[in-house]
């Protein structure tokens, strides 16, 4: 291979401590199909839903997961560390029969890696927990900070803000497990009336989610007292609090992508199709289609979703309309070398469109919208793009000052 | 020959050859990310796909000018052409009896070559095919069908199984024994080779020897990937260095042409 010493290795980190552990490996290996291999060399790296994390060429093969736990011994144990300029990851554990073979590191407990790549979705991955480590470590790394990445995984706290930049959001109630808890032995009764007494929400149907995870998980429509309690338990199940939205009786759900090119540009728009009508569920996102040829992974994750992209019988200024606003949260949001999508709902009835949430790690990294944008984008060109962005904001960080000094104590 | 077009109607043409016991739509996927730049032409190689037999027992050179006389038909003087696995041992042969037409090569995989195999590899091999010999003797001998029933079902290679008894087990048979070397050798036209590093069917010492068979060659290893390295998300890998090929020689042409008119201005 030519330019093989110049190539940048590239970490692509999956899996995770989330519900959407699977969807994050879909997406992963994806991800490594599709990446330039002339310009860098991806290397995988799994986190088990135990929190540890692996290195080697055989989590490139699905059967690895099928064969967990015994598979791990196929791989080397890694971390890594908050410290800032190590330059990798820590080897924890080297397995003699892993590929890249421990040969190849020899004398060194550090394997080089000069930048960092996520894919993971949800919980610890997506909400700002992993960023805070890459920013610790000091190291160049894709997708959106610290800050950016815990508001917009917060259903209720990223609406308040786009609402403060002018963007329409449906209302919202948030409510804290620990409320839910409580009032158990009293059939939720406060709850419930807390609830039923806002504003906007005196009238069934009302939507209850989890207030921070994605993928429909949690998800439930309350249509009377008995479902929403039902509902509101189901919800918090899942996550410390929940989130209660009036629900659209006439809506369709419509998407955009938006990516950090140097400029801040946006995909086409999709409509996202539900199985039995109404609202997506994790099994219209990810199981519809029954059984898949195994390796077949661009027709895995979102991408398999079905779904009508820039629908043509779709109002122009919605459409434009989307584009707009989501560059708009993404830049209120403040995403930075990052590729989102962000769920709009648009109300039938009056003809409003809603800003519903943001996705900070997009199944698929909604690859299959940029496909089809004008012009078109290659899942491989994003790819670079992404590096080639995180690496710039690395070095803008890098040239901000911070002085370290012992002067205050010995003045 | 069912062939269908995809992509921009006005852009360069780009015709598009599948790989044995596959069709046009082994490359649609690929072909429709190209043809946002290209204007594609998918053929369902004779015999395979939706096209009807070939009318003999056809060997590459046949299929190559089935192909150039497709490209005739359509009024493409000159296009680009892009061959997976046996639909690449026929780029290679149109290229090198038709070099005029031919603007620029991709090669996914390409056969022709022949197999470097272990000597016991070897022997087996003869084996098998004298041991063929002798069912055939038997068979036509006792009027019975053991070749079909038997052999084939344990000797035959997977292509041999799934090719159609008859005409196109006697193709197979007849290119799967070629060699393109004298015809690689002629290409001088800008050419693109592009390999999965863990290819079996084609292993990687066929890319790097039509690397020094055709000059004006670049050859991309893609780790990772195997004999289809186009499939799913792979289809974008491939689209994005087949893009850059033609779109780096598209800009080095124009700077040719425009060097020369430079040149012819100031002469």
């Amino acid at each position: 291979m030519t330019n093989q010493e110049k190539r940048k290795n590239i970490a692509i980190l999956f899996g995770g401590r989330s519900v959407e552990h699977e969807i994050s490996i879909i997406t992963g290996l994806q991800l490594i199909k599709a990446i330039d291999t002339e310009k860098y060399c991806p290397i995988p790296v799994y986190i088990a839903p135990n929190g540890k994390w692996y290195l080697g060429d055989k989590l490139l093969d699905r059967n690895f997961y099928k064969n967990m736990p015994k598979s791990l011994s196929s791989v080397h144990e890694v971390v890594l560390l908050p410290i800032p300029d190590i330059g990798g990851l820590a080897v924890l554990q080297a397995n003699a029969n892993a590929l890249p073979n421990p040969e190849s590191y020899k004398g060194k407990d550090i394997i080089a890696i000069d930048l960092y790549f996520p894919a993971f979705h949800g919980s610890y991955g997506e909400d700002g927990c992993i960023q805070g480590l890459f920013e610790l470590a000091n190291i160049p790394y894709v997708g959106s900070d610290v800050l950016s990445s815990s508001i917009g995984m917060s259903k209720y706290h990223c609406k308040k803000l786009v609402e403060a930049h002018g963007i329409s959001v449906l209302p919202s109630i948030l409510i804290s497990k620990e409320e839910i808890q409580k009032n158990l032995g009293h059939n939720l009764a406060n709850v419930r009336s807390k609830i039923l007494k806002t504003k906007d929400f005196d009238k069934f149907p009302l939507f209850i989610k989890p207030a921070t995870l994605g993928s429909s998980i949690g998800i439930a429509k309350a249509i009377d007292e008995p479902s929403l309690d039902a509902a509101l338990v189901q919800a918090a199940k899942y996550d410390t609090a929940v989130i209660i939205e009036p629900c659209l009786d006439n809506k369709i759900e419509i998407n955009v992508s938006v990516l950090d090119q140097g400029e801040i540009t946006a995909s086409v728009v999709e409509i996202p199709v539900a199985a039995a009508g109404g609202e997506l569920t994790y099994e219209d996102k990810y199981m519809r289609g029954g059984s898949k040829k195994s390796g077949d992974l661009s027709q895995s994750g979102m991408a398999n979703l079905a779904r009508i992209i820039d629908p043509q019988d779709l109002d122009p200024s919605i459409k434009s309309l989307a584009q707009e606003n989501a560059v708009k949260a993404y830049k209120a949001i403040g995403c930075s070398a990052a590729v989102v999508r962000i769920d709009f709902m648009l109300d039938l009835n009056s003809n409003t469109l809603y800003f519903n949430e943001i996705n900070l790690l997009p199944g698929s990294l909604a690859f299959y919208l940029w496909v089809k944008s004008n012009p078109q984008m290659l899942y491989t060109d994003m790819i670079t793009k992404l590096i080639e962005q995180a690496e710039a904001r690395h070095i803008l960080k890098l040239s901000t000052l911070r002085e370290i000094g012992f002067k205050a104590l010995f003045k | 020959m069912n062939t269908i077009k995809i992509g921009k109607s006005d852009g360069y043409p780009l015709i598009m050859l599948h790989g044995w016991g596959q069709s046009l739509q082994s490359l649609k996927p690929l072909a429709e990310l190209l043809g946002n730049y290209c204007q594609v032409h998918l053929i369902d190689l004779p015999g395979f796909g939706q096209s009807p037999l070939p009318e003999a027992d056809w060997n590459t050179l046949q299929y190559a000018e089935a192909i150039f006389d497709y490209a005739q038909s359509q009024g493409l003087k000159q296009f680009d052409i892009l061959g997976h696995s046996f639909g690449g041992s026929i780029a290679i042969r149109l290229a090198s009896q038709h070099e005029k037409a031919i603007n620029r090569l991709v090669l996914i995989g390409a056969r022709g070559l022949p197999r470097q195999s272990k000597f016991t590899q070897k022997l087996y091999f003869s084996f098998v095919k004298y041991l063929s010999k002798l069912v055939k003797l038997t068979d036509k001998i006792l009027n019975c069908q053991i070749y079909e029933k038997y052999f084939i079902a344990k000797f035959g290679s997977r292509d041999y199984k799934n090719a159609s008894p008859g005409r196109m087990r006697n193709i197979l048979v007849k290119t799967v024994t070629e060699n393109t070397i004298a015809s690689a050798q002629k290409i001088l036209k800008p050419t693109l080779l592009l390999w999965g590093e863990d290819d079996t069917e084609t292993p990687i010492y066929m890319a790097q020897k039509y690397h020094e068979l055709i000059k004006n060659s670049k050859l991309i290893i893609l780790p990772a990937k195997d004999h289809f390295p186009f499939n799913d998300v792979g289809s974008h890998l491939c689209a994005h260095y087949i893009l850059n090929f033609l779109s780096a020689d598209n800009q080095k042409k124009q700077f040719q042409i425009q060097a020369e008119a430079k040149h012819n201005a100031t002469v």
